[in-house]
């Protein structure tokens, strides 16, 4: 009795910390592009992110030789505070600073996509609280390239809480390692197809919708959780591998919108590609393998607790109905933010 | 290359531990929870509480564990982050060297109940690492992420020294034991050297940095 008090208790005062942390779940970094014209003339975007209706207190700074060096007022496009203008690079962007500034207040990253010529490809730069500016180098290689993509893709999954639900939710539901194997691997494979159709745009799908599906998901397998293990078979159990293909397509949609909101570099798009899914990857199995060496622990130090969480057991029970009512609240949200 | 050594020394000295951005920058969250793995301190004493408890009997450990990680959360939330407590690095170090020593105390030299006394002190001392990641604003991320990150390294270390205990070796948790009582020796050595000058400047700079960006946060 007093186990079950205790995970009610803890899945009661997770709720709110886990819906506020949601909130914070959208990847929106800023985005900085510098497009070269011809001569010594670029073309400037700057897209800030907008916090509580007003736009993020970080500013874009070219390098010393170009002019303007700052923006003029943006605009809300609905997402993001847009600007734009023609800057002056006298004697080119390499070697000189760009810079964020204000950034290392925040905890948002800010990708920058420039173009040194006309005919060269778009390079790609990360920028961070701890590194809000760098020097524009001469020629940036391919491993610039991968670091940044692999980093943004780490850095998604990790904090796409959603993601990790459904992930966790999986390991739940399948016990049989070989089976749940096989489910990890379709769930993969169908969210890089679908985050590579997408970032490439071959299948165009408006985020809102997506994002709320991914809660749908989440609240699916929830359901699956609390069908009795005597009862006939649940879906999940006859078709793991048709299921998380079918959801890890969805995902895939999801991650794709990250992508796509810091744009992929023209020259190196398989390779930014292959970077971001291989950090997806990455932290998905982090997420994994700590997950079961914990529960593994857990299972030694408490048995008694840990077969509260076995099959159709009440523990099992009252975490699906914890996470259920979790993912149930991001539906309703994440529907009302589109339709409204 | 004439002094390889030189490069090794400089890659595990203590000073490494001030860099933060040892996983690029992850956000409050995730920065603090990894922190046992960028501070040498923090990871010393987290590692030696979890050799400590695997050489203790499993009934022990059930009602040890849980008071360590009650201890970190209480003191982290209560000392460090309302008070503003920092542990000086030498009694960190000297936790570090009683738990790792202690590690390699065999269960009949070290009575249940001061097991528990001692991981209830680690605890209090491990959140409390000097050189922690502070953030401006709402703490509840760093807070949540340093209490999960403690509590699923000593976790998980735990788990790996019984398993090796019992499967290889029942001396492994000793063995890390002794390395972290090592560990703790030298860095205690190193915090009673005069800081270098660079590092002397870097903390004055802090130190005159803070009042302003304090200024400016409210």
């Amino acid at each position: 009795m007093m186990l079950r008090l205790a995970l009610l208790l803890a899945l009661v005062l997770s709720v709110p910390i886990t819906a506020t942390r949601a909130g914070a779940h959208a990847l929106e970094p800023g985005f900085l592009e510098l497009l070269h014209l011809g001569g010594e003339e670029w073309r400037v975007t700057w897209r800030k992110p907008q916090v509580s209706g007003a736009p993020m207190a970080i500013e874009a700074v070219l390098p010393e030789r170009c002019e303007p060096r700052r923006g003029q007022a943006s605009a809300f496009d609905g997402r993001a505070f847009l600007s734009g203008w023609i800057a002056l690079c006298k004697g080119g962007l390499a070697g000189g600073e760009i810079r964020i500034d204000g950034l290392e207040r925040t905890r948002t990253d800010v990708l920058v996509r420039y173009t040194l010529g006309q005919d060269l490809s778009p390079k790609v730069m990360r920028l961070t609280a701890a590194s809000p500016a760098f020097t524009v180098p001469e020629v940036q290689g391919p491993l610039g390239v991968f670091t940044s993509y692999l980093t943004l893709g780490i850095d998604h999954i990790l904090k796409g809480i959603d993601h990790l639900l459904f992930v966790l939710m999986l390991l739940l539901l399948i016990r049989n390692w070989k089976t749940l194997l096989g489910a990890v691997t379709a769930f993969t494979v169908a969210h890089s197809l679908s985050l590579a159709a997408a970032s490439l745009g071959w299948i165009i799908v408006p985020a809102p919708p997506v994002e709320a599906i991914v809660a749908l998901s989440i609240a699916f397998l929830a359901a699956e959780l609390l069908h009795p293990p005597s009862e006939k078979k649940r879906l999940t159990e006859r078709y793991p591998w048709v299921v998380a293909f079918a959801f890890g397509l969805l995902h895939g949609l999801g991650f794709a919108r990250a992508l796509l909101d810091v744009g992929l570099p023209e020259g190196d798009v398989p390779l930014a590609l292959l970077a971001f899914n291989l950090g997806v990857e990455a932290g998905q199995i982090l997420f994994i393998a700590v997950t079961l060496a914990l529960g593994a622990a857990f299972a030694r130090l408490y048995p008694a607790a840990w077969a509260a969480l076995a099959p159709g057991a009440q523990g099992l029970r009252v975490l699906a109905y914890g996470v259920g009512t979790l993912a149930a609240f991001w539906v309703v949200e994440r529907v009302a933010g589109f339709v409204a | 290359m004439r002094r390889p050594w030189i490069a090794i020394v400089l890659a595990v000295a203590p000073g490494a531990a001030l860099a933060h951005d040892a996983f690029g920058d992850l956000g409050p969250f995730y920065g603090s929870l990894l922190h046992p793995l960028a501070d040498p301190l923090q990871g010393a004493l987290v590692v030696g509480t979890a050799a400590f408890l695997a050489r203790r009997p499993l009934a022990t450990v059930r009602f040890a564990l849980p008071v360590f990680l009650a201890a970190a959360a209480l003191s982290h939330v209560l000392l460090a982050e309302l008070l503003g407590l920092v542990v000086p690095p030498l009694l960190l170090a000297a936790a570090a060297i009683v738990v790792g020593g202690g590690a390699m105390l065999a269960d009949r030299w070290v009575p249940a109940w001061s097991g528990v006394l001692v991981v209830a002190a680690t605890g209090a001392l491990v959140s409390l690492a000097p050189d922690r990641q502070s953030v401006d604003g709402v703490a509840l991320q760093p807070v949540l992420g340093t209490v999960l990150g403690i509590a699923i390294f000593v976790t998980l270390v735990w788990a790996m020294l019984d398993a090796l205990a019992r499967r290889v070796s029942p001396v492994a948790p000793a063995v890390a034991g002794s390395w972290v009582a090592a560990v703790g020796m030298l860095i205690g050595a190193f915090s009673l050297q005069p800081a270098p000058e660079s590092v002397r400047d870097a903390r004055l700079d802090k130190a005159l940095e803070s009042p302003a960006s304090d200024e400016r946060d409210r």
